[in-house]
Parts: structure tokens; C-alpha cells; sequence
């Protein structure tokens, strides 16, 4: 019998292992590959062709190009694909897609976004993040990208979305169901907050909530720091709906309800006792 | 799926990817216990491969693994002999590499991992989920139970039901 130390180090090696992931390695090194690629073609038959090749390769240039969206303001952007579907981007996400987009949907996505997708059960929906990849049929849904940790978050509004790995292992997320995939994993997950996509809809709710939460959802949303200058005040409760109101809006109400005083700073704003 | 373990001038670039894609991570993994650099390991590995593709024409190899580890080891010595003048741990080193992982001593543990990875992918879902975030994420018993809504009873439960499958398979290959 093998003692539980050992199959403890055995099993620390497999997932030192686990994290290197031949996937994107072959992608990185296939480029390289073709440097070393013997030329079969004769000479002659070579000049006949260039001509053509040179159409065919502005054809594939035309068709690979891609459109880069930036939103870079702390406002949502609101964006439509050519195939109809709508994205709203977060501040910093990054989309990408090709020309040919209407015939091959697929696209790439750095940071956080949400997507309305036009049904069209023949030609699925891919969203490639990180080394994970969102397949969907026609549906929307919310997909959030730690760049860092290479982490991807899924939230399923309405339809079925397909979660896939770097391993190939996948997970179907239903309605209001979230999904949580990178390298190694990927699972459905539990995730409580109820303003989860406040930074889409501009709704935000709060129900009996502490004002550290209501300080940190609202530091999300609207991309500003907001600082507590008395820690007794961060357990202060309120009860409370903002619709499309701006940052400095909800500041002053949250200010009159708590009765706290509320100051701007260079980046953001600070409460404390009156 | 047979696996490919021999190289000759025939072998196409579905063969090697195929190689690729079974022996990459292990590698690494071996080449991590070297260089204690996951990035110089990865490096390492790849330029390994890109060396077998640029003399595909060339070479006849009976053992693609060992060929591939033995690669990997000497040029990872060659590393670490260019990083000794500039790293301080790699002092242990020097004339010492009776510590560093045998090429065959690789090949054991890089067959050990597709027994694992084979196992990996027989448990129940829910099981492999818990074990992977557990093991490959170090998240601690209550923060998956968080996670995934369940209670940390059933965490426990899976992960002896996954450490069981893995003990056993573990003493077999012992």
C-alpha cells in the first residue's frame, strides 16, 4: 500500500503538470513551423500560380481582417454585429471580428461584455476568451474575463450556452445559471449577487444590504473609488433602488438617507460621520 | 487511439501534433523540475519540438519519448549552466546533477500522468470538478462548498471517493 503522503506528492505532480496546456502551446509554435516547410512546387508551375495566389491571398487578407472594438469610457457601449446580435461592452473590453463575420460568427473578447445573440441555429455563436470558448445558438448572456488568472465567468440569461476548456471539457449553462472555466476547470457555479449585471442594466438594488457592499457594487458599476473614512459606518444598512442615475446621484441620496457627509476626491469620493 | 512512438521520414504533422498534444505538459512538467522556471520550461519544450520539425526529413527515431526527453534534459543543463553566472540557487548545481530527474526517470512520471489524466476523465463530473478545484485551484474544502452550492460533507465525500480511484491506481502502476 502506498502511504497518503506519497499519493499526496504524486498527485501535487499531476497538477504541476495539469497547468501546461498543449493547446495553446501548439498554437504558438505552428506559425513557427512553417519556416521549415520544403517547397514542393516546381518553378515553373510556381510563376504560373503567383498571379492567382496573389488574388487568393487579398482575398483571405480581406476576409481576415478584423474589426477591433475598444470601449475605453466607464460608460457601457452598446455595439450591433453584422449578423443583428448586440453586445454591451464594460469599460476596458475588447472585442474583435472578422469581415466575414455573417458567415463564420466568431469573435474574440478581452474583459467583460454582454451579448444578445440573433438566433441562427445553422451557424453557432463562438466567443473565444482566454484559453475558454462560449459556444451559443441564440441567447443572451453575460461572459467576464480575468486576464490575470486566464479565469472566465459565465452568466446565462435566457437560451443555453455552451462553456468549453482548453481540455475540451465543457459545461451547458441554462438560464440564470453560472459558469466558471480556465486552463484546468470548468463548472457550474453559485454565485449571490443580485446586482451581478448592474453594470449593464444600471439597476441596482439593494435589500437590507451593509454599506461596504452597497460602496463595492457601486465602485464596480460606475468604475470610481469610494472610501469609508469611519470603518463604523461600513455596517450601516439601507434599503434602496437606483435606476440610471449617476454616480454623484447615489452618492448625495445614499448620503441624505444615511445621514453621512460626502466629499469628492481626486478619483472618486469619501464618507464619513457627520 | 494508438500512440505514436516512433519518428521517420514518412511521419506527417497530424503524427506529430498528435505527439504534441500527449507529451507536451509532462514535458514541462519535467523541464519545471530542472530550471524551476515554468516559462524557461515551456520554452525549453518548444523549441525541442521545432527542432524534431525542422529535421522531420532526417531523423529515424525507434522511441520518440525518450528522444524527446533526453532533449529536453540536455538542453535544459544548457541552461542552467548559461543562468549559473547570473542565478545564485543554481550554485547547487554546479557540478552536482546526480539531483536533476533522469530523462528516464521523466518518461515514468510523464506515463504515470496519462494514467492519471485517463482516470481525470472517468469520474463523475461533479467528482472531478471538486478534486480539480481542490488539487489544481487550492481552494479549501468550505470555499468549494461555497462555490457550488453544496455542503462541505459532500465535498469530503467526493474528494475520498477521487483520492480513493487515484490510491488505487497509483499502487497499481507502483
Amino acid at each position: 500500500m502506498i502511504k497518503d503522503i506519497e499519493l499526496d506528492g504524486f498527485l501535487d505532480e499531476m497538477s504541476q503538470i495539469d497547468k501546461f496546456s498543449s493547446k495553446n502551446a501548439f498554437k504558438s509554435i505552428e506559425g513557427r513551423m512553417y519556416q521549415f516547410e520544403q517547397p514542393v512546387v516546381r518553378k515553373i508551375i510556381y510563376i504560373g500560380i503567383t498571379a492567382l495566389t496573389g488574388v487568393a491571398a487579398m482575398l483571405v487578407f480581406w476576409f481576415s481582417v478584423f474589426n477591433t472594438i475598444t470601449n475605453n469610457s466607464s460608460e457601457p457601449l452598446l455595439f450591433q454585429l453584422p449578423d443583428g446580435s448586440t453586445v454591451v461592452l464594460n469599460k476596458g473590453a475588447k472585442l474583435e471580428y472578422g469581415n466575414n463575420f455573417n458567415k463564420n460568427r466568431t469573435l474574440e473578447l478581452t474583459g467583460e461584455a454582454y451579448f444578445n445573440v440573433a438566433k441562427n441555429e445553422s451557424n453557432p455563436f463562438v466567443i473565444n476568451v482566454g484559453t475558454s470558448k462560449v459556444k451559443v445558438l441564440g441567447t443572451s448572456f453575460n461572459v467576464r474575463h480575468n486576464k490575470k488568472s486566464d479565469d472566465v465567468e459565465v452568466y446565462v440569461k435566457s437560451g443555453l450556452v455552451l462553456l468549453e476548456n482548453s481540455n475540451n471539457e465543457s459545461i451547458k449553462l441554462s438560464a440564470s445559471e453560472y459558469g466558471f472555466s480556465n486552463r484546468s476547470v470548468v463548472y457550474t457555479e453559485n454565485i449571490n449577487d443580485k446586482n451581478y449585471m448592474a453594470w449593464q442594466s444600471r439597476k441596482l438594488v439593494f435589500i437590507n444590504d451593509d454599506l461596504d457592499y452597497v460602496v463595492k457594487t457601486i465602485e464596480k458599476v460606475y468604475h470610481c473609488n469610494i472610501n469609508l473614512h469611519d470603518s463604523s459606518i461600513s455596517s450601516l444598512r439601507i434599503s434602496t433602488t437606483f435606476f440610471n442615475l449617476s454616480e454623484q446621484d447615489i452618492i448625495e441620496s445614499i448620503g441624505l438617507t444615511l445621514n453621512l457627509k460626502h466629499e469628492k476626491t481626486d478619483d472618486g469620493y469619501v464618507f464619513s460621520m457627520k | 487511439m494508438s500512440e505514436i512512438k516512433k519518428w521517420n521520414t514518412k511521419s506527417s504533422k497530424k503524427d506529430f501534433e498528435s505527439i504534441f498534444h500527449r507529451i507536451y505538459s509532462p514535458l514541462c512538467g519535467y523541464a519545471l523540475k530542472i530550471l524551476k522556471s515554468s516559462e524557461q520550461a515551456e520554452e525549453v519544450v518548444q523549441e525541442v519540438f521545432l527542432k524534431l520539425w525542422e529535421q522531420k526529413n532526417r531523423l529515424e527515431i525507434e522511441n520518440i519519448d525518450s528522444y524527446l526527453y533526453r532533449s529536453v534534459y540536455n538542453k535544459s543543463l544548457h541552461i542552467i549552466a548559461h543562468n549559473k553566472v547570473v542565478q545564485k540557487y543554481a550554485d547547487s548545481y554546479i557540478g552536482n546533477n546526480d539531483s536533476l530527474p533522469t530523462p528516464e526517470e521523466g518518461i515514468i512520471v510523464g506515463e504515470m500522468y496519462a494514467v492519471y489524466r485517463e482516470q481525470l476523465k472517468k469520474l463523475p463530473e461533479k467528482t472531478r470538478n471538486i478534486f480539480l478545484l481542490s488539487r489544481n485551484q487550492g481552494l479549501k474544502y468550505s470555499e468549494i462548498a461555497e462555490k457550488l452550492n453544496i455542503s462541505v460533507k459532500t465535498v469530503e465525500a467526493n474528494m475520498s471517493k477521487a483520492l480513493k480511484v487515484f490510491r488505487e491506481c497509483f499502487n497499481y502502476i507502483k
